[in-house]
């Protein structure tokens, strides 16, 4: 048997323990690769930057389960202690039933790290079923959609909410997802009322929101990790999505490097069967 | 306590990956808890923020939001109805009934169509088409970009009928000639549009005019109703290398996703250890 044919024949596992190596190394032996800044991440950065502090609130929909966490947690981590740390308003919701714990999580700890006040800083309305119409609903009157916060205390108690009814008074929408949440804030959001509108999603998912980008549709978008890295970069607050890239970056050049020999492996060994 | 979480949490996360060896007892018993633990999280989460606020308090208890609705008025009505097509889903579990269920499933359906109809057709194809309507001299031109739309709908209404004549009428035939007129003239005016650009201005975004042989190629890929051959083919060729290229795209971010979700878990046990190194002074 050739060296091409063992290599095709290896048991997977080995290649399974490789990548266990591969990912754990970076954590202990920091690789400190740069991370370059890119349009897409920029824009949304800009975008939340752009916002008035103590004025009308960013409406951050965390719309995420814990099988995505590892890469939309540092986003939400990322954009709440831009929002806090500029005293940007911010008003956090989720429209997946299991992103309750998770949104309410994010934005407490971020909220305790700049001591923003709840209720004048920063809201938390909870989770609420019925995506499309809740999305649509909100363009009407939030209060149809929320009359109360998660805790049930009437929005209008709510001084980060006092005159805010729709989407006009409310300059930009981030959803981070998981699944077609960010999708649905471009349609019954973006499209009827004219919402801006910004992403992060999982990185599986980017390339699916990249026409919605370049159309307009949505002013920024963070894909995986890698965009959470950046816009931890932006605001020079290293965190989870940093702290990854490195792992990433070994990762991806050990996948290259195993399809560029089970390439070679498998053309060489059809050339030899081959008369 | 929050060390004892953890540290469930880790063995949990240490039980799943241990399927990657083999099929083993400790993977089956946090497989069966994740699909347990998630149903009844689901359940807990819809009664209480779907079905009891908008069903059961309506109804039974006759009160939206705290605020009292009365027996039988407008509200009620609103309640119960809903309540009962959605239960009427269930009848499909009973087969002499279970035509009732198609009711409630067509009114859901009727209902989430007309919602989404119009914003979903505008955002994925007025806005798309109109994102591609864009000026190969890389500037923001009306003019510019409507005429490069013109003509890229004119290369492609062209060459279909070009196609189309040659097939029905044969090559021979005056109109299938006239098609090979216009397609010449499109693409010849097509090039002397991109060459003049290139020379007088000086600034051609290539993105944009990739952008434009990309759709154009792409969508002959999949324009089935002809033969790959001739025009048709070279452009689905060009479209199979913008497929790819897109492919490899997703693929890239895929592995990337994938990753992400084991160097979270990875982190998360790095962390676990630490806390035991702490808790044990080591």
């Amino acid at each position: 048997m050739s060296w091409a044919e063992k290599v095709l024949q290896i048991d997977r596992r080995w290649i399974f323990l490789a990548i266990a190596i591969a990912v754990t190394i970076p954590f202990f032996l920091p690789l400190g690769l740069p991370v370059v800044i890119t349009p897409p991440v920029q824009s949304l950065y800009d975008a939340v930057d752009e916002l008035e502090p103590n004025a009308a609130p960013l409406l951050l929909s965390i719309d995420y389960a814990p099988a995505t966490l590892p890469e939309l947690e540092p986003m939400s981590m990322a954009i709440l202690r831009h929002c806090f740390a500029k005293d940007v308003n911010v008003v956090v919701m989720t429209l997946h039933p299991a992103g309750y714990g998770l949104a309410e999580r994010a934005v407490l700890n971020a909220a305790e790290e700049y001591d923003a006040v709840y209720g004048e800083d920063f809201a938390f309305l909870g989770f609420q079923p019925g995506v499309s119409a809740v999305i649509l609903g909100m363009g009407i009157n939030i209060r149809n959609v929320f009359p109360a916060d998660a805790y049930g205390a009437p929005v209008d108690d709510l001084p980060v909410l006092q005159g805010v009814r729709n989407y006009d008074d409310i300059p930009l929408v981030i959803s981070l997802a998981g699944w077609s949440a960010a999708e649905a804030w471009v349609y019954y959001a973006h499209q009827p009322y004219r919402q801006t509108v910004g992403a992060g999603v999982t990185a599986v998912m980017a390339t699916d929101f990249y026409p919605y980008l370049d159309a307009g549709q949505l002013v920024g978008l963070l894909g995986g990790m890698r965009g959470a890295a950046e816009y931890e970069g932006l605001i020079q607050r290293p965190d989870q999505g940093v702290r990854g890239m490195d792992s990433q970056s070994v990762i991806h050049l050990l996948i290259i490097v195993l399809i560029a020999i089970g390439n070679a492996a498998y053309f060489i060994s059809r050339r030899k069967k081959t008369p | 306590m929050t060390f004892i979480w953890t540290t469930i949490g880790a063995l949990l996360t240490l039980s799943i990956y241990s399927f990657l060896y083999k099929d083993n007892p400790f993977y089956k018993f946090a497989e069966h808890l994740v699909v347990g633990v998630s149903a009844g999280y689901y359940l807990v989460i819809y009664y209480f923020n779907y079905i009891h606020p908008n069903v059961f308090s309506p109804v039974f208890l006759l009160e939206i939001g705290g605020e009292p609705i009365g027996f039988g008025s407008f509200l009620w009505w609103m309640a119960l109805i809903p309540g009962l097509l959605g239960v009427l889903l269930y009848a499909r579990f009973f087969p002499k009934i279970a035509w009732v269920g198609r009711w409630a499933l067509g009114i859901y359906v009727g209902g989430y169509a007309g919602l989404g109809l119009s914003p979903v057709m505008q955002a994925r194809v007025i806005e798309q088409l109109r994102a591609n309507a864009l000026s190969i001299a890389g500037v923001e031109d009306p003019f510019a970009a409507m005429t490069n739309l013109a003509l890229a709908v004119g290369i492609f209404a062209a060459m279909i009928y070009l196609l189309i004549a040659k097939r029905n009428l044969g090559a021979k035939n005056p109109l299938a000639k006239v098609g090979v007129l216009v397609v010449s003239a499109v693409v010849a005016y097509g090039g002397w549009l991109v060459l003049s650009l290139i020379s007088s201005a000086g600034v051609v975004s290539l993105t944009n005019i990739l952008l434009v042989i990309g759709l154009l190629g792409t969508l002959s890929y999949f324009f089935f109703s002809m033969k790959h051959k001739g025009i048709l083919g070279g452009l689905a060729r060009v479209g199979i290398v913008f497929l790819m290229v897109g492919f490899g795209a997703s693929f890239g971010y895929t592995v990337m996703s994938r990753i992400s979700l084991l160097i979270g878990r990875v982190g998360f046990l790095i962390d676990w250890v630490g806390q035991i190194r702490g808790i044990f002074g080591a």
